[in-house]
C-alpha cells in the first residue's frame, strides 16, 4: 500500500493501517528516541507517546512536507515535552576546552556510542542530539527548549566536553585492560 | 592533528549506522490505547446526540406551549379541572360574600356608603376582590380563545401568589387594627405584585360597579330584600359557573397518551455511495446496495397534542454486492476469512473467474424519536427526528457466481454497536378514532458502521398501522 492511502486509512482509524504505519516507521523513530532519551525503556515510552500523537493528529498532516519529517518532529517534541516535565537546572561551567578527537579514539560499538550519549545530563543530551545529530540550529533549539541561544551553545559545548572526557576514560580503561591481559 | 574531527561529527558518523527495533510490547500498548480512545469517543457522541434531541425538543416547545400546560400526560387532568373548579367555586363564594357585603351595605340604606366602600377597599375587600378577579379572569378567559388563556398562565401564577398574600391579609384582618397593618403590608409588597394587585383590584372595582344594582324596590322589607337579592345572585352565578366548567372541559381536547405502531419498511442502505469499502483495491469495483424489507414497532407517548416521544425495536437488514471482483490477489483487508479459506483457495474453487462479493448484515435497531405534528386533520403530517442504536446481529460475506455461492467469512471492521441520527416526515390517514395508517419516509445517517469506513446513509419508508391505547 502506498503512503498516501496508508495515511488515508489511518485517518479512518483502520487498525490494520495503523499497524502497518507503525511497522514502517518504528525503527527510525525508536533510534531517534534513543538519542533523546536516557535509556531504552524511556525511548520505548517516548515512541509510544509519539505514535499515539501521530495517530491522533494524522488528519492534521497536510502533505506539504515529508511525512517522515513530520513524524520525526513529533517524536522529538515528545522527548522534549517529557524533559520539560522533569526539568532540572544543569550547572553551566564555562570551561571552554577543545572538543576535537581523533577518529580512532571513538572506535567503539554502536551501543557504547549510544550509551555515551544517553548518559549525558538530559538538557545536554537534547541539545547535543538536536544540534549535532538532527541538524537543528541553536535558534530553533532555544525556542524548543525555551532557553537562550547562548545557553544552547554552552550546553552543546559542555556535552561535547563530557563526551570527550568519557571517551578518554573508556580508552584508558581499555588500554589498562589490554596491558593487564598482555595484549 | 589532521585526523582530528569535531566530536559531534564523529558521533553522527557513527550513530547513522544504528539500527534498533523496539520490543513488540510497544505496539500492544499503542494499540490498546488507540482502542481505548475509540471507545471514549462514544460518550461525546451520546452527549452530542442527546443534546441535539433536547435542542429539538426545546425548539418545538414554543409551538406546543398552548397544549403543554394543559395536556401534559403526567399531570393529572382531573387535578387541573379540580383546581379550576376550586378557583371557580372560590370565586363563587367570594362573589357571594361580596354580594352579602354589598347587600349589607344596601341594608344600611345608604348606597353611597357601598360605593365608598368599593372605591376605598379594605384589606378584606382586597382578598375578595382578588379572588373575584381570578375567578372572573378564569371565566372570561374560558370565554375567550385558548391562546389568551394560556398566555396569562404566568399572570395566573402571580395572581395566585397575590391571592395567597391577600388571603393572609384577610386572616389578619380578623384580628384587631388589621386595616392599617394590612395597608402597610400591601405597601411593603414588591412593586410588581402591587401593580398586579392594583390591576386586579381595579378590575374588580369596575366589575362591582357594573354589577351593582341600586335597590329601587322600596316596598320590600330589608329582610325580604336581602333574601331576594341573594336568590337573584345565586340564579345569576350558578349557570355562569356551570357554563365555565363546561367551557373549560370543552377546551381540553382529550387525546390518547400511549400508542403502538407496527410497520414494515422497504429500506435502502448506502445511499449516495457506490464504492466498496472492503478493500482499497476494490474502490473501482461497482458496489450496489439492495432494498431490504425490515420490520419493527414503536411504543409512543403523547407529551402534548402535537409532540410525542417514541421508542422502538426493529430488525434491520442491509445487503450490499460488490461486482466482478478479481480474487487473484492477496486477501482483502476488511474480510475475516473462515479457517482454510483464502483468496487463492477461492480462485482455485471458482476457476480463476471474477466473482461478486455479497455482504449481508442485520442489526437489532433501537430507535428513540420525537415527532411533531404539523397538520392534524383526517390526513395529517408530522416531522420526525431522533437517534438509533444498532446492535450487530448477522455478519456474513459470501462470493457468488452463476448461482453458486460460498460463505468466505465476515467483515472484520464492522462495529458491534453503532449509531444513527434519524430525520424524516410522517404522513397519516385516520381510519377511525384510535386507528390510523402511517407512512414515514426516514433518512438515517450511520455515524460509525465500521472502523474508519465511510459513513453511510440509509433510507426507509416505514408504513404500518398505529393504534391508540387509551383515550
Amino acid at each position: 500500500m502506498n503512503l498516501e492511502s496508508l495515511i488515508k486509512d489511518c485517518i479512518r482509524q483502520k487498525s490494520k493501517a495503523q499497524e502497518e504505519l507503525y511497522n514502517r516507521y518504528k525503527d527510525i523513530l525508536f533510534v531517534l528516541s534513543l538519542k533523546y532519551c536516557s535509556n531504552e525503556a524511556e525511548a520505548e515510552d517516548n515512541l509510544h507517546n509519539a505514535f499515539i500523537e501521530i495517530f491522533t493528529n494524522i488528519k492534521k498532516y497536510n502533505g506539504s512536507g515529508s511525512f517522515e519529517g513530520w513524524i520525526k518532529r513529533i517524536t522529538i517534541n515528545k522527548a522534549i515535552d517529557s524533559y520539560k516535565k522533569s526539568y532540572q537546572m544543569v550547572p553551566i561551567k564555562d570551561d571552554f576546552q577543545d572538543t576535537l578527537i581523533e577518529e580512532k579514539e571513538i572506535d567503539f560499538s554502536l551501543d557504547t556510542i549510544l550509551s555515551l550519549i544517553q548518559e549525558l545530563p538530559t538538557q545536554y543530551r537534547l541539545v547535543f542530539s538536536l544540534y549535532e545529530l538532527d541538524d537543528y540550529s541553536h535558534k530553533e533549539i532555544a525556542q524548543m527548549l525555551e532557553i537562550s541561544e547562548n545557553t544552547s551553545k554552552s550546553n552543546l559545548h559542555r556535552a561535547k566536553t563530557i563526551l570527550k572526557e568519557k571517551i578518554k576514560q573508556k580508552n584508558s580503561f581499555q588500554n589498562n585492560y589490554n596491558i593487564s591481559n598482555g595484549e | 592533528m589532521e585526523n582530528k574531527k569535531d566530536i559531534g561529527k564523529a558521533f553522527r558518523d557513527k550513530i547513522d549506522g544504528l539500527d534498533k527495533s523496539p520490543s513488540p510490547k510497544v505496539w500492544d500498548s499503542i494499540n490498546a490505547e488507540l482502542k481505548k480512545k475509540k471507545k471514549r469517543r462514544l460518550l461525546p457522541f451520546w452527549i452530542k446526540t442527546t443534546g441535539i434531541a433536547i435542542l429539538f425538543l426545546f425548539l418545538l416547545l414554543p409551538f406546543s406551549t398552548l397544549e403543554w400546560s394543559r395536556n401534559f400526560p403526567f399531570y393529572n387532568n382531573n387535578k387541573t379541572d379540580a383546581t379550576e373548579k376550586n378557583n371557580t367555586s372560590n370565586g363563587t363564594n367570594d362573589n357571594n360574600s361580596s354580594t352579602t357585603n354589598s347587600t349589607d351595605t344596601s341594608n344600611s340604606g345608604n348606597s353611597k356608603i357601598g360605593h365608598e366602600k368599593i372605591n376605598s377597599p379594605t384589606s378584606q375587600d382586597n382578598a375578595n376582590s382578588s379572588d373575584n378577579a381570578s375567578a372572573r379572569n378564569s371565566i372570561s378567559s374560558s370565554e375567550k380563545s385558548k391562546i389568551t388563556k394560556f398566555k396569562s398562565s404566568n399572570a395566573f401564577q402571580k395572581k395566585s401568589k397575590i391571592k395567597a398574600l391577600a388571603q393572609n391579609s384577610s386572616k389578619a384582618a380578623k384580628s384587631k387594627s388589621k386595616k392599617s397593618r394590612l395597608g402597610n403590608r400591601s405597601s411593603e409588597k414588591a412593586p410588581f405584585e402591587k401593580d398586579v394587585l392594583s390591576q386586579t383590584t381595579n378590575t374588580t372595582i369596575a366589575e362591582n360597579q357594573r354589577n351593582y344594582i341600586p335597590n329601587t324596590e322600596t316596598d320590600l322589607t330589608p329582610a325580604e330584600k336581602k333574601k331576594d337579592s341573594l336568590k337573584e345572585k345565586k340564579k345569576e352565578k350558578k349557570p355562569e359557573v356551570k357554563d365555565e366548567k363546561k367551557t373549560v372541559k370543552d377546551s381540553v381536547k382529550p387525546f390518547s397518551k400511549f400508542y403502538v405502531f407496527g410497520y414494515v419498511a422497504p429500506t435502502y442502505y448506502g445511499l449516495f455511495s457506490n464504492k466498496s469499502s472492503l478493500d482499497s483495491r476494490l474502490e473501482n469495483n461497482k458496489s450496489s446496495a439492495e432494498f431490504t424489507f425490515n420490520f419493527g414497532g414503536y411504543i409512543g407517548v403523547n407529551i402534548t397534542e402535537r409532540l410525542n416521544l417514541r421508542l422502538g425495536a426493529s430488525l434491520s437488514k442491509f445487503n450490499t454486492t460488490t461486482q466482478n471482483v478479481n480474487f487473484n490477489t492477496s486477501n482483502f483487508e476488511n474480510i475475516e476469512y473462515k479457517p482454510g479459506i483464502t483468496n487463492s483457495s477461492i480462485v482455485a474453487q471458482f476457476n480463476n473467474e471474477n466473482l461478486d462479493i455479497r455482504e449481508e448484515y442485520s442489526f437489532l435497531e433501537i430507535p428513540f424519536e420525537l415527532k411533531y405534528t404539523l397538520l392534524d386533520k383526517k390526513i395529517g403530517m408530522e416531522v420526525i427526528g431522533g437517534i438509533s442504536t444498532l446492535y450487530l446481529n448477522k455478519n456474513t460475506i459470501e462470493v457468488e457466481k452463476n448461482n453458486q455461492s460460498l460463505i468466505i467469512g465476515k467483515r472484520s471492521d464492522l462495529l458491534k454497536v453503532h449509531f444513527t441520527t434519524n430525520f424524516g416526515a410522517g404522513f397519516y390517514y385516520k381510519i377511525s378514532k384510535n386507528l390510523r395508517f402511517n407512512a414515514e419516509p426516514i433518512f438515517k445517517y450511520h455515524f460509525n458502521p465500521s472502523e474508519g469506513s465511510p459513513k453511510k446513509i440509509s433510507f426507509g419508508l416505514q408504513t404500518g398501522l398505529q393504534y391508540n391505547l387509551n383515550n
